[in-house]
């Protein structure tokens, strides 16, 4: 139980929320801008990512609460802040955390078709959604004394965790002077998987008054399950050397980032479209894929009913009632091996732009022959998608571009979401020569105290830009 | 000189995101003062005594007889108090007694924690019932006194070793015109004091 707590805390202490990334989207400076809309315009002619440091990015959310709500220096009694933010929850709050480290990250120009952009590369991600078990969490916290006659549900309890490298590849094709269309191929190697989503069943104490006891606590339709990959062959590790047994969890680890994993298959599509000159619309579908888990795999299973009256007495039949006995016969738990399929979260986000205000005084050597200068500002509306497990969660975003120098693009947004109706992210990006560096945070207002942020996302990175 | 005039803007966007990013008024010290202190309520024992089980076969009316001790004596696994879980982590136990009687008769309730030996051990808790007013009235409900029967944490060490529980229905000289029924139901009421 602590060490659950302990794990929660740190996860939100080190996390700086979902997969949004509002200020990337549609930034066509960065190619990094490639991985959220394949169909994204491209105006250079060669990138390649700095390795390992060309995509760093966190985000946390926490749908409900902040860590400020709990653990405050506000000199109230923290039981009593727990309880007031009990009451406040729900099952549809959640904390999730994604991270993505990019490795490689390459893209050119193809000589024979000026239109032709191929881009490909391999980045790892970290993915997990904890849905708040507000039922359970209610029983723990406060039993069911309060709650007779109300059920407890299973449902309740829901959560995915994905370890995983991507191998991408994909092309952008400028199809004429309106339309660029892109699309990109990925394989997914799962370095370790967990995910229990399709629970059913509840705990309900019933009071009785004709009954033959006062209450009675009906387990009804309980189906629970658990699935999981890459766990197995961990617990086998057993080693008395600590440092061996990190070793040979990291070795395991990085044979199955390279593809020695459960592997999967995906595409993300996307395209821009220049309505008039001015005006821009562009969407993409990313992470439209799956994984075939196979190998290592291990779920639990617990299914069926049980009602419990309390201890018959004089007992007419047999010696002795053994109540775990009798559960564990009504509720049998099962250890499986059967392979299971799972979607990736897929991602939906589109835009609406307008540009304005041409660079055209004839010093700017930034775009490429033949095109038209670039608009030095531009404004509009996003919108963001990703499915979940219970529901899928939205973000819509305002946004402006400015370029502001040769050297400095940025862009300022302004989002609402699950989180937070002040969700004001920043990003700039910097090209100096051909180096290209970028930072972009969102919830910057929260920045002076993170722990009253109830999600916030940093990326950064380094690329060479031609 | 633009180039480093960039660098320097720079450095002071990384420090000020730097120094502002930080979490403050946090006190993760709270968490040891974090007390959990659910209520649970769970069925406790149950029975039911009928007076036509229990008037033996070809006794004349208006007969007196007795119900011979042991047919009213059981012994309920029940090791929840004797755990090492019950001993720190619980404030007390209510054991809460209620038991409707329609035979026309006094009866008493006991019960006793055992240890796995079958040693008796802490107190002989007894329940009183009324009598009740016959065959299809409404039944006479006693208590146990006091009601509830609190198990205390001091009790609940001294309980440390229970394994068992045995229960018996002390039953008075019956006759074999009496009817009805005696049902007997309790629930026990964990208060958790749970530190983490």
């Amino acid at each position: 139980m602590r060490i659950l707590l302990y794990t929660c805390i740190s996860l939100l202490g080190y996390s700086l929320c979902a997969q949004n990334k509002e200020t990337l989207y549609d930034f066509t400076d960065v190619p990094q801008s490639l991985l959220l809309n394949p169909g994204a315009e491209v105006n250079f002619n060669y990138h390649t990512g700095v390795p390992f440091l060309s995509q760093i990015h966190v985000n946390a959310g926490l749908k409900g609460g902040s860590l400020y709500d709990v653990f405050g220096d506000d000199g109230r009694n923290i039981n009593d802040k727990i309880e007031n933010t009990l009451n406040t929850l729900t099952n549809n709050d959640y904390l999730t955390l994604t991270q993505q480290l990019e490795l490689i990250n390459f893209g050119w120009r193809s000589k024979f078709n000026r239109n032709l952009y191929y881009s490909g590369g391999l980045y790892q991600e970290l993915d997990l959604i904890v849905y708040f078990p507000k039922d359970f969490a209610v029983l723990a916290y406060q039993g069911n004394q309060d709650f007779i006659n109300q059920p407890f549900r299973f449902s309740s309890v829901s959560a995915t965790a994905e370890m995983l490298t991507v191998f991408h590849f994909g092309y952008n094709k400028k199809v004429n002077k309106k339309l660029t269309f892109g699309a990109r191929a990925k394989l997914y190697s799962s370095i370790f998987n967990f995910r229990t989503t399709k629970n059913r069943g509840t705990f309900t104490t019933i009071e009785t008054p004709q009954g033959n006891n006062i209450y009675r606590h009906v387990l009804s339709n309980i189906n629970v399950s658990a699935q999981t990959a890459g766990y197995a062959s961990l617990r086998d590790i057993e080693s008395e050397d600590m440092n061996d047994g990190a070793k040979q969890v990291l070795n395991k680890f990085l044979g199955r980032a390279f593809l020695g994993g459960n592997l999967g298959l995906g595409m993300d599509v996307g395209f821009s479209y220049k309505l008039e000159d001015q005006w821009t619309v562009t969407g993409s579908m990313t992470d439209l894929g799956m994984i075939f888990y196979t190998k290592d795999v291990e779920s639990y299973q617990a299914r069926g009913s049980y009602v419990f009256e309390g201890f018959e007495t004089p007992i007419t039949e047999g010696n002795g009632q053994d109540i775990l006995d009798e559960l564990e016969t009504a509720i049998p738990r099962d250890t499986i091996n059967s392979s299971y399929v799972a979607l990736r979260p897929l991602k939906l986000n589109g835009s609406i732009k307008y540009s304005f205000n041409r660079y055209d005084d004839g010093s700017c050597n930034c775009f490429l022959e033949g095109e038209d200068p670039p608009y030095l500002d531009a404004f509009g509306l996003q919108l963001f998608t990703q499915f979940r497990p219970r529901r899928p969660q939205y973000a819509a975003s305002l946004f402006y571009y400015k370029r502001l120098s040769n050297l400095f693009r940025a862009k300022l947004t302004y989002t609402l979401d699950d989180y937070s109706y002040k969700n004001v992210g920043f990003l700039l990006s910097t090209h100096i020569n051909k180096i290209n560096f970028y930072i972009s945070g969102n919830n910057i207002l929260e920045y002076s105290n993170l722990a009253k942020a109830r999600g916030i996302s940093v990326q950064l990175g380094f690329n060479v830009i031609m | 000189m633009r180039i480093r005039k960039s660098y320097l803007l720079l450095l002071i966007i990384g420090a000020i995101l730097l120094s502002a990013s930080c979490v403050k008024d946090l006190d993760f010290d709270q968490i040891e003062e974090v007390v959990l202190t659910p209520v649970f309520e769970l069925d406790f024992i149950f029975s039911e005594f009928d007076m036509n089980d229990f008037v033996p076969d070809g006794l004349p009316t208006d007969t007196e007889f007795d119900v011979p001790r042991e047919q009213l004596r059981d012994t309920v696994n029940y090791d929840l108090v004797g755990s090492d879980f019950a001993v720190d982590n619980l404030d007390r136990i209510e054991l809460t007694f209620e038991v409707r009687n329609t035979i026309q008769r006094e009866f008493t309730i006991q019960f006793q924690f055992l240890t796995d030996a079958d040693q008796p051990i802490g107190e002989l808790y007894t329940i009183p019932i009324q009598a009740g007013l016959g065959e299809g009235t409404a039944p006479v409900i006693s208590f146990s006194v006091p009601n509830p029967i609190v198990l205390d944490n001091a009790t609940l060490n001294e309980l440390s070793q229970a394994q068992k529980i045995a229960t018996e229905v002390i039953i008075p000289t019956l006759n074999t015109d009496l009817r009805g029924v005696l049902h007997i139901r309790s629930k026990a009421s964990y208060f958790v004091n749970y530190e983490l």
